[in-house]
């Protein structure tokens, strides 16, 4: 394998396209999308951490600033709606990850219907938080 | 005028390598004098070492589908037999099992040889060799890599005791052959499924599939490697590591 790479790295031969040519499926995209709701979630934890340690003030202050801005509800709404997502989809696809693990529903239209049941759950409990 | 076309063919394809292709399309040719080309353009991935400076680049060639048999394969030998012979790419068998023809068309990765062409002659077909593979020339990927590979797992039988060699066939239940899945790790006839299995306890081997499942998708024979790997992580969470190396 070694004389592979020091073959090919040496010659000008170029790399075959990938993403650029790669048809889309639905797992694919739901695969990527929970390793990119993975990275938001950690992200959005330690900001949130952060900010606790190094804004002034307190999480009540922040609350009413938000407040004052008398923002329409829609937006609110669909604020909240876009931070519960990455959470709620996160966590239906994990639940589906662990199915598999267990060696569950790996066949491809067993792997469909758990995408979309994934999908479908995630925005209702979305909806329902961000109605709370 | 159907005979002609026949014989002009026949002088053209060289019997030996290409007898079922010169066939098909001698009976296509037959039922076509009649009706109108339909024409298919075909974008193909390019790439000449030999040529100094020479970038990938993508070449469309237009087939005559009554002129041609009804896999991907077919035109591409068309393709390289009538209009560019310089077009490389590897086959064999043409029946879908030896694997030589495997390339990217139209975005997913199967055996040229038993991929129907798309008839919708308003669409480019799209060829690209294997993805995220060095190129050797236009559609042939260095697959040394991939070879060493498959050798470091050992994809041969090993009992502890070869004395009995030779004297009887190894017996296995039905019930043993209707798993033959996930290969050689449950082959009952093989006993070195702890040392297989310890073979593949580093971080890169078997742990950087992350069940994607593309490639149960793309299977050009149906079979399911998505979900044998997910049996393999099983068993190397239960068996008894002490065992293989004491």
């Amino acid at each position: 394998m070694e004389r592979f790479w020091n073959k090919n790295t040496g010659s000008n031969r170029p790399l075959s396209p990938h993403i650029t040519i790669y048809s889309w499926s639905l797992p694919m995209a739901m695969s990527i999308g929970h390793r990119g709701t993975g990275v938001a979630l950690s992200a959005g934890v330690s900001l949130f951490g952060l900010s606790a340690l190094l804004l002034p003030g307190n999480f009540e202050s922040h609350l009413e600033l938000v407040k004052s801005l008398s923002l329409g509800p829609v937006l609110i709404h669909s604020a909240k709606f876009a931070l519960a997502f990455p959470l709620t989809y996160h966590t239906w696809n994990g639940v589906r990850h662990l199915m598999w693990d267990l060696g569950k529903g790996l066949k491809i239209p067993q792997l469909t219907q758990s995408g979309v049941a994934v999908l479908v759950l995630s925005v209702l409990s979305s909806l329902g938080l961000a109605a709370m | 005028m159907a005979a002609a076309a026949r014989v002009s063919l026949r002088r053209r394809f060289p019997a030996a390598a290409l007898g079922g292709a010169c066939l098909q399309a001698c009976r296509g040719a037959q039922t076509a004098a009649a009706t109108a080309p339909r024409i298919k353009k075909f974008a193909i991935y390019r790439w000449d070492p030999d040529k100094t400076g020479d970038k990938p680049r993508m070449q469309t060639y237009e087939v005559d589908l009554n002129k041609c048999g009804p896999m991907v394969l077919d035109a591409l030998i068309k393709i390289k037999n009538e209009m560019d012979s310089t077009l490389t790419f590897r086959r064999s068998c043409r029946e879908g099992i030896c694997g030589s023809c495997a390339m990217n068309i139209n975005g997913g990765n199967t055996l040229a040889c038993t991929r129907r062409i798309d008839t919708n002659l308003n669409k480019v077909s799209k060829i690209y060799p294997l993805p995220h593979m060095y190129v050797i020339k236009d559609l042939v990927p260095d697959l040394s890599n991939f070879y060493a590979q498959y050798k470091s797992i050992e994809p041969y039988l090993k009992k502890k005791d070869e004395s009995q060699q030779g004297k009887q066939q190894y017996l296995q239940s039905i019930e043993d052959r209707d798993k033959l899945a996930y290969r050689w790790m449950i082959d009952s006839r093989d006993e070195f499924t702890e040392e297989r299995l310890a073979k593949l306890q580093d971080p890169f081997s078997l742990y950087r599939c992350h069940t994607i499942m593309n490639c149960t998708r793309t299977c050009p024979k149906g079979l399911n490697p998505g979900k044998a790997i997910a049996e393999i992580k099983k068993m190397m969470a239960t068996y008894k590591e002490k065992k293989a190396s004491a």
